[in-house]
């Protein structure tokens, strides 16, 4: 402004100068006078018009000032900014350059207007490179600011990431460019980290089989774990809506609210409180498509600020192959239990056998000789003399009777093979009824039959099963010596029932006679156990169930004193049956 | 007509002795008893029987052992033996008909049986 008022004298110089001149090519005195008053008034006017520029002058130099202020304040912006501002021609001239963009790059303005394509030095990616290129053309078209994303290069050789927003400024007859490069760096390492977790979350629940749930106080599902949808089958929604009963199979459901109660009542009382606890359950869970599967669940009561519980969390895993593994093994020890009871037993015959066999050969000679000798007397003592004949006759019949423990020994040692067939336990049932019925009849004893006609095949020795159940038919009447009902029942064996053994069908023999007492319940099949006295041998039973285990069949006994007595009996059926 | 002569073979003496007296006691039977098989020939050929009560498990020399030197000697083969034995297996029996016993009766016998059975043999005899 200095300059410009310096101008303004020179201009009033240039004036007088001009009047001068005039006057010296020669005027007359009139003029002289008249143009001197004229050009003093001018020069009056112009003095006033110089003043009236000075002040224009110091406003000028008051805006200034102000500019002054402004760009530095403008710089101070700058430089206090944290994103990296230029401001550039189209020939990659920078007229701005922050210090944050020095920091950012490494390179000062200096070294940036130097490079000739600063680009090439700034992206290291081609890819990035022809962005950049293609940003500027766009720029240049659109007259819109746009926003890109590149790595660049620092002078130091790190590579950062940069969000770059781009705009065009136009200036007079050219087009200038601002950008604001913002580091994005540490967000991109973030974001990376992030993309990791997710991933790995993405993965977590994509293959994770247990399922984590809430559920408020009053049993209403809160939040389910997405692998609902996969192990369950019910989507989100719908499993949120489901009812503790409709997820749980009856029995599971019936723990699970048992649980539930306990754990409140504890919490309740608020005595030894452990707020950490948790318990385990095996329930069996219903899924969409009526499947049901096994869990072990874990739950724990989810507490607020003050302790107090305010739902259950709980984590469900998947144990159907673990309880399958559990199953076949348990069934595995039960088999070998079995085996190794019909061993023992199988042992505890043979050494019976062996010892019934050579015992029997030495009872029975002496036996012979009493016999004999009983005989010998009878001849003689046939007379009228009292209570001979009476004895001779207890002797004889005790012969009969230790001659008939010692043939009931040697079939018991005999227990060795089966003649195994496909068979009809209907009809051998039958047949061994055909040869008591007559004794059943007389006894008024009432057989109630429910035979299941349409049965499986059984594999059977059928003479042997035939002595079984004769046995077993025939202590059912003794036992009802005032008579009664008995009952004989055939069905296919449910799961529950054949314990594991497989398909099997399953033969009842069920009297209303006296009963067996409690104690005397685990004795009945041991050899020479009997509640006949002198009628029975007490090998009946066992002779009997070592039958049927030579079947790798059951028998099981059930009775109740005053009300009767059921023998089960469980056999294998046939293959492809 | 003279007695039926019965030659007894068993280890058990009271047996012998019992089953001699019960058989003499009728009137009917000569009875020869012997605790071992040893002489069993010899006194086939002196005492003659009609029918041989044999037992089968014996010391030294078993009833099947018995049946083969009685069938190895040409008077001895036409005597008929019942044996009376504890053994009741079928495989025992089995086995004393395969040395051509008549009758196999196991112990203990009551007497009124083991006559029908002498009886019986006899009248095959005849």
């Amino acid at each position: 402004m200095q300059e410009l008022a310096g101008d303004g004298k020179y201009f009033i110089d240039f004036l007088f100068l001009r009047v001068y001149t005039d006057f010296s090519k020669g005027g007359k005195m009139d003029d002289r006078e008249r143009i001197q008053n004229e050009l003093l008034e001018e020069i009056n006017s112009l003095k006033r018009s110089i003043d009236g520029l000075e002040k224009i002058g110091s406003q000028y130099m008051k805006v200034d000032e102000k500019l002054g202020e402004s760009e530095s304040r403008l710089s101070r912006v700058l430089e206090a900014i944290q994103e990296g501002i230029t401001f550039s021609d189209e020939k990659g001239n920078f007229y701005i350059y922050n210090p944050s963009m020095e920091q950012l790059t490494g390179y000062t303005m200096e070294e940036a207007n130097a490079a000739s394509d600063f680009i090439t030095f700034l992206y290291p990616d081609p890819q990035d490179r022809d962005n950049a290129l293609k940003g500027v053309e766009e720029l240049l078209a659109t007259k819109k600011s746009r926003e890109i994303e590149a790595v660049i290069c620092t002078k130091a050789g790190e590579l950062k990431n940069v969000l770059i927003y781009s705009s065009i400024v136009p200036y007079e007859q050219i087009n200038l460019f601002l950008s604001v490069y913002h580091d994005i760096t540490e967000r991109k390492k973030t974001e990376q980290i992030l993309k990791i977790k997710e991933q790995r979350y993405r993965l977590v629940a994509k293959n994770i089989t247990d399922v984590v749930w809430t559920m408020d106080l009053n049993l209403h599902f809160q939040f389910f774990s997405p692998s609902v949808e996969r192990t369950l089958g019910y989507t989100y929604e719908e499993a949120l809506s489901l009812r503790l009963d409709q997820l749980l199979m009856p029995d599971s459901y019936a723990l699970a609210l048992r649980t539930i109660v306990e754990e409140m009542s504890i919490e309740e009382k608020r005595e030894s409180l452990d707020p950490m606890r948790s318990r385990v359950l095996e329930l069996e869970e219903i899924r969409k498509d009526g499947s049901t599967h096994w869990v072990e669940v874990n739950a724990s009561f989810l507490r607020d600020a003050d302790g107090r519980a305010t739902g259950i969390l709980g984590v469900s895993r998947d144990i159907t192959e673990r309880k399958k593994t559990e199953n076949e093994l348990r069934q595995a020890y039960e088999k070998l239990q079995r085996t190794q009871a019909q061993l023992i037993q199988a042992e505890k015959m043979e050494a019976i056998g062996t010892m019934a066999s050579g015992v029997a050969h030495e009872v029975k000679n002496p036996l012979a000789i009493i016999l004999q000798c009983i005989n010998f007397l009878e001849s003689k003592y046939s007379g009228p003399r009292k209570n001979i004949q009476e004895v001779i006759n207890m002797a004889k019949e005790n012969v009969s009777r230790a001659d008939r423990i010692v043939r009931a020994l040697i079939d018991f040692s005999r227990l060795t093979e089966l003649e195994i067939k496909k068979d009809n336990i209907n009809s051998i049932l039958e047949n061994s009824l055909n040869l008591i019925g007559l004794e059943a009849r007389l006894e008024n004893i009432e057989i109630v039959k429910e035979l299941n006609p349409k049965l499986p095949a059984v594999l059977a020795d059928k003479m042997k099963m035939e002595q079984v159940l004769i046995n077993i038919i025939l202590n059912a009447i003794q036992a009802m010596p005032a008579g009664g009902r008995l009952f004989l029942r055939s069905y296919k064996a449910t799961e529950a029932n054949c314990k594991n053994y497989g398909e099997c069908v399953i033969i009842e023999i069920e009297d209303t006679g006296g009963g067996i007492p409690e104690s005397n319940l685990d004795k009945i099949f041991d050899p020479f156990f009997t509640t006949k006295g002198a009628k029975g041998s007490g090998l009946g039973l066992a002779v009997s169930r070592s039958i049927i285990e030579m079947h790798e069949g059951f028998i099981d006994v059930k009775s109740q004193v005053n009300r009767g007595t059921k023998i089960t009996i469980g056999l294998k059926t046939a293959k492809g049956e | 007509m003279g007695k039926h002569r019965i030659l007894v073979i068993d280890d058990e003496k009271d047996f012998v002795k019992i089953t001699k007296l019960n058989l003499e006691e009728t009137g009917e039977y000569e009875v020869m008893g012997l605790l071992s098989a040893k002489e069993l020939v010899s006194q086939v050929h002196s005492f003659k029987p009609d029918v041989i009560l044999l037992d089968l498990l014996m010391p030294v020399i078993g009833g099947i052992e018995a049946c083969q030197m009685l069938n190895s000697d040409p008077i001895g083969k036409g005597v008929p033996i019942i044996v009376l034995s504890a053994l009741d297996k079928k495989a025992d029996k089995v086995r004393a008909y395969k040395e051509g016993v008549v009758d196999y009766l196991v112990k203990p016998i009551d007497k009124k049986d083991l006559i029908i059975k002498i009886e019986k043999v006899l009248q095959l005899k005849k």
